[in-house]
């Protein structure tokens, strides 16, 4: 339970109130995560908070923070050169597609791009390639997270890009409306397509009806799950939804495991 | 270090290192553990109830004590034998030093002298030295409950396995841990059979007692039933034989183990209460029972059960921050302390609670200790002890829910 | 013809061939440019129009603030719902993004052959009754601002 210590190496403002650290280690760092497993980040005499690794360069962590509570908050504003305690790797990441997978399809939702991230480079980056299709929702266009990303994903063979956001002024001549709205017949074509998708639980939700209408398994869907978390290692209860301890079992669960456990209300 | 026998494993009498002492040597036991170094928490009177506490010498123990336990009720009471152990069992169990209400993970300081942005931080592991205990009377249903805390206490992996990406990336680090708490703090564990088990005790249901299982380096049973006053001692290990042997006593013999044996026969047939196995998992599947929100209604969400279970183990974070004098030297602990899941932000995500409702939250306590326990762990959660139904200042009875939600609704909420 | 009628057959697989044909009758293509009204709010629901091709942003604008694009509309879809209830006036206003396809209805036509073929009538509302529930849905679930903070 003791944390790592490790530098802010650089911070990038993603929107008003989010921003991406890129952490350095001053001790020993921790074990190289995989994409969809998380950190507990601490802010000295203030708390920790589990933040999923957006951004994985060797012993280098990116961690997409939005400030909204205390702790957030702390992270959110600190400067470069300050240092903050690393916990981790913790969780069940992202599965790897098999070596029969066929198109990745993968589905954000506001910040839930940010878990997203590391899978993304590492599909685009797998060879042989495969089919990346991306469907992002956001609430305005400057919401939009790693924005540098997807304007060179676009542009990468094989990739898709699909964006859309809530509400937009004139400069915006994009799409406006649901990230359900994306996702259609030629989203899920070809062979054995697998989908991640993550974001606001109901927007999950909606995501994964959708492709289970559009004909995917629930095998087939990958969502990640967050719960109030203080130690990451099934030791302080908190993070249980049932059976499952959330920092042990998930963040990442298929479809058809979170589905029983999401449809009781108040579990 | 408590036993690693197998449940079951049930030397036949006389095939133990069994001994009859004389109540008088109740004293000489606990001076002993207390010349080897060991502090001795064991049952004593005080405020009104039987609580655990330091013991220094065998005068201390409630002799000729017991206690009377109903739904929201406890009461003291004079018995007319002069019993160490006549009641059912302390307010509190031994969880307390398993799983302290308070302990320091680490602490850390900040320098703000340099003056520069880069402020440079310090952070220290807390030294860790567990007091060497002895335990005494340690009930079958508490001693079920030590070994149950322990594999919640102990750090380990998920239940799925771990996603590899290529070279290692993904994998969940083991903790560095070997075991959990119980093998840190290696106590000396004397158990005590129950002879008077209260009207909220259902350890027999249960499987956990009314003699005590595995686990203890000895277990005594107080011989009260007419004869003269005398404990049987049990040792199991070779710590316990090794103390046992400094009792001055007599060998067990084939008579003083069917009297041990017809007090744990009546001991289980006098239990206050039964928990039917096939409840729990039948409720289990009744999550929109309107029985939930019946139980809801009634709770106060105090926490009470929470506090006095031996098997609750949930802890919440916490930094501890102050410049402690010095001007420039900012310090901070991190602690873990008690939390429970009836507190209304225990599961707060972004601010909001996801169990909004008291009914979630009795939902899932209970749920938890009867049905997910045996998912997360092999084992129920809970032990019978009884106490979350004495101490509930409304009397909720969690043997009463689980039979009422096992069974299917008439379509009429109450 | 022919275009329209596969348009409209595709947009709405539930609408027998009958009534296609009847609704494709009153249509005909129009061609927007980008930043093209297609129709500004306040002003008569004169003509409704379904996507063929491009992008319609649907807006609205302040007395004081720009335009914000509430929701926009692509290809087999709907733009204009306000034309079929009293009092017949466009609440938003509709501006091509990219260059725009569409196939034009007057409104005064399809009502009216509406209110002498009931058959015909039944079929338009049901279409339009399933724009209306997606939409409010849509809208509904926005209005929960999933992706905002919560303090």
């Amino acid at each position: 339970m003791v944390p790592a210590r490790y530098r802010v190496a650089d911070r990038t403002d993603e929107s008003a109130d989010t921003v991406t650290l890129t952490l350095e280690p001053i001790d020993r760092p921790i074990p190289t995560p995989g994409p969809g497993q998380f950190s507990m980040l601490w802010a000295f005499g203030v708390g920790e908070a589990p933040i999923s690794l957006s951004a994985i360069d060797g012993t280098r962590l990116g961690h997409t923070v939005r400030a909204v509570g205390p702790v957030s908050r702390a992270l959110a504003s600190a400067p470069v050169g300050a240092t903050i305690g690393v916990r981790g790797p913790f969780g069940r990441g992202w599965c790897p597609p098999g070596d029969d997978a066929g198109p990745a399809v993968v589905v954000a939702g506001g910040l839930g791009l940010a878990p997203l991230r590391p899978l993304i480079a590492a599909l685009v980056a797998a060879r042989p390639r495969r089919s990346v299709r991306l469907a992002i929702g956001a609430r305005r266009p400057e919401d939009l997270l790693h924005r540098g990303d997807l304007r060179r994903l676009v542009d990468e063979p094989g990739v898709s890009v699909d964006l859309t956001v809530d509400v937009a002024d004139r400069g915006w001549r994009g799409r406006v409306g649901l990230v359900t709205d994306l996702l259609d017949a030629s989203t899920v074509s070809g062979t054995e397509p697998m989908a991640y998708v993550c974001g606001p639980e109901l927007m999950m939700w909606f995501t994964a009806r959708r492709l289970l209408d559009l004909g995917l398994a629930p095998e087939r869907i990958q969502v990640s799950l967050e719960r109030n978390m203080h130690c990451a290692i099934g030791w302080c209860g908190h993070c249980q939804l049932g059976p499952s301890f959330v920092c042990l079992d998930g963040p990442v669960y298929d479809w058809a495991e979170a589905e029983p456990l999401l449809a009781v209300r108040g579990r | 270090m408590p036993s690693t026998s197998s449940p079951g494993d049930d030397p036949a009498p006389g095939d133990r290192a069994s001994t009859i002492v004389p109540a008088s040597e109740l004293d000489r036991l606990i001076q002993v553990l207390r010349r080897q170094g060991r502090t001795v928490i064991g049952p004593t009177l005080g405020d009104g109830a039987i609580v655990n506490d330091i013991v220094e010498s065998a005068d201390e123990l409630p002799w000729g004590w017991t206690d009377e336990q109903a739904p929201g009720r406890y009461r003291v009471g004079r018995l007319p034998t002069s019993e160490a152990f006549g009641f059912a069992n302390p307010t509190q169990s031994f969880k307390r030093h398993l799983h302290p209400p308070r302990t320091v993970l680490f602490a850390a300081s900040r320098d703000h002298g340099g003056g520069s942005a880069e402020v440079p931080v310090t952070i220290a592991a807390a030294e860790s030295a567990p007091p060497a205990l002895a335990l005494v009377g340690v009930r079958s249903c508490d001693l079920a409950a030590l070994a149950r805390l322990d594999a919640a206490l102990t750090p380990r992996t998920g239940s799925r396995a771990t996603r590899s990406w290529g070279d290692g990336a993904g994998a969940t680090p083991t903790a560095n841990v070997d075991g959990g708490p119980l093998r840190a703090l290696e106590p000396f564990v004397v158990a005590v059979s129950c002879s008077r088990p209260g009207q909220t005790c259902f350890c027999a249901s249960m499987g956990t007692g009314p003699t005590p299982g595995t686990g203890y380096d000895l277990a005594l049973t107080e011989l009260v039933d007419g004869g003269p006053h005398e404990f049987l001692v049990e040792a199991a290990t070779d710590a316990g034989r090794a103390v046992a042997a400094e009792l001055l006593g007599r060998p067990a013999g084939a008579v003083d183990h069917g009297r041990a044996a017809a007090m744990a026969d009546r001991a289980a047939a006098a239990m206050g209460r039964r928990l039917d196995p096939d409840d729990p998992p039948a409720a289990g599947r009744h999550l929109d029972h309107p029985r939930w929100r019946d139980v809801g209604d009634r709770c106060l969400a105090c926490a009470n059960c929470t506090l006095v279970c031996p098997t609750c183990f949930c802890g919440a974070t916490e930094d501890v921050t102050g410049f402690d004098g010095e001007p420039d030297l900012e310090r901070t602990e991190r602690h873990l302390v008690w939390d429970s899941c009836f507190g209304s932000s225990f599961s707060a995500l972004n601010g909001n609670p996801v169990r909004a409702s008291t009914a979630d939250r009795y939902r899932h306590w209970l749920l938890h200790k009867l049905v997910t326990w045996h998912d997360q762990f092999g084992t129920s959660g809970c032990v019978g002890c009884g106490r979350c139904i004495t101490w509930c200042p409304v009397g909720i009875d969690l043997t009463e829910e689980v039979a009422a939600l096992a069974r299917p609704t008439t379509g009429v909420a109450s | 013809m022919n275009a329209i009628e596969d348009l409209l057959g595709a947009a709405l697989p539930d609408l027998p061939e009958a009534a296609i044909g009847q609704l494709a009758a009153l249509g005909r293509t129009r061609h927007f440019d980008p930043d093209d009204r297609l129709f500004t709010m306040d002003e008569p629901a004169e003509t409704f129009h379904v996507v063929r091709s491009g992008l319609v942003a649907v807006e609205v604008e302040g007395p004081s603030g720009g335009p914000a694009t509430i929701e926009t509309v692509g290809p087999g879809d709907v733009v204009g719902v306000s034309w079929l209830l009293p009092p017949h006036r466009w609440v938003f206003s509709a501006r091509a993004i990219e260059t725009t396809e569409t196939v034009a209805f007057d409104a005064a036509l399809v009502l009216d052959r509406c209110g002498r073929d009931p058959t015909l009538g039944y079929q338009v509302h049901r279409w339009f009754a399933g724009v209306i529930h997606r939409r409010l849905m849509a809208a509904r679930l926005r209005v929960l601002d999933l992706y905002g903070a919560r303090p």
